[in-house]
């Protein structure tokens, strides 16, 4: 679809049309489950972000100013939600430390280490992606959007950089970083070092 | 030297990855949600009008009192004989 009939499906929206919405959803689902799923690793969770940012797309339409593309404006709601989910997943672990601190249970029992198979993964790559993503958890936010909306995503660097309203030059550079922290934290998953 | 080619092989397993599909009844949640959201905001005006009504009613009813002299007992063109239980004038 051309990006000039994004905006018009926009406009629609902004007029209350159910039906425009009904159309850019099934050109962004995807893309925007995608994108939730790189970060939250978790299938119905990435749901619900992407139920969560249509509806606030719907919601706020009328504000589009168009300064950026349609989809760069849609990818930054995704991120943004999605982060504000992981942010909520933190404050809730946290929570459930303290309370199982005051309870006297073990610490470590409430630590989980997600284990995510991403359904699109090619079959013989699946066990190192699981790494990979179990990797991609610990990075800084930063990197971690660089590194999902690049690699997850596919999406091009200049597109990325405008997602996250950075010059092209700090994308590639957050990415290099992402690399060598990635590489760093794999030292700890080699199988050799594994038990 | 094969402990980074591994690793190189996992920063590349996402090579040819394919995107993931959300469920197919998604988009109903969606639109019930949407649907739910405008309800709410076709309320708000009567609930605004009727906060302002309300509003308007106590502001009355305080300027009311505030103008309307308070009667006293000492004013009042009615004693009352306690032990009678008859009014003079």
């Amino acid at each position: 679809m051309h990006p000039l009939l994004h905006q018009e499906l926009l406009t629609k929206i902004a007029q209350g049309s159910e039906s425009a919405l009904a159309e850019l959803y099934a050109e962004f689902s995807t893309r925007v489950f995608n994108t939730a799923i790189g970060y939250l690793q978790n299938t119905g969770e990435a749901e619900e972000v992407t139920q969560d940012v249509f509806v606030k797309i719907f919601q706020s339409a009328a504000r589009f100013e168009g300064k950026s593309s349609v989809s760069t404006w849609i990818y930054r709601i995704a991120v943004n939600q999605s982060l504000d989910r992981l942010n909520h997943r933190k404050r809730q672990k946290r929570f459930g430390l303290m309370v199982s601190f005051f309870k006297g249970d073990s610490l470590e029992q409430k630590i989980e280490v997600p284990h995510f198979d991403h359904p699109g993964v090619v079959l013989e790559r699946k066990e190192n992606a699981r790494l990979l993503f179990q990797t991609i958890e610990t990075l800084p936010e930063q990197q971690k959007t660089a590194f999902i909306l690049s690699f997850v995503e596919d999406l091009p660097r200049q597109e990325v950089a405008e997602v996250m309203q950075i010059s092209l030059k700090a994308v590639e550079s957050l990415l290099q970083r992402a690399k060598a922290n990635l590489r760093i934290r794999l030292d700890d998953f080699h199988p050799d070092r594994r038990i | 030297m094969e402990n980074e080619k591994w690793k190189d092989e996992v920063l590349n397993s996402l090579e040819g990855i394919q995107r993931a599909q959300p469920d197919p009844n998604l988009y109903a949640q969606i639109r019930a949600k949407v649907v739910a959201g405008s309800m709410q905001v076709v309320r708000r005006p009567y609930l605004a009008l009727a906060a302002a009504c309300l509003t308007l009613l106590v502001i009355a009813n305080v300027q009311a009192m505030r103008q309307s002299p308070v009667h006293t007992t000492q004013s009042s063109i009615y004693v009352v004989d306690n032990a009678n239980f008859s009014l003079y004038r």
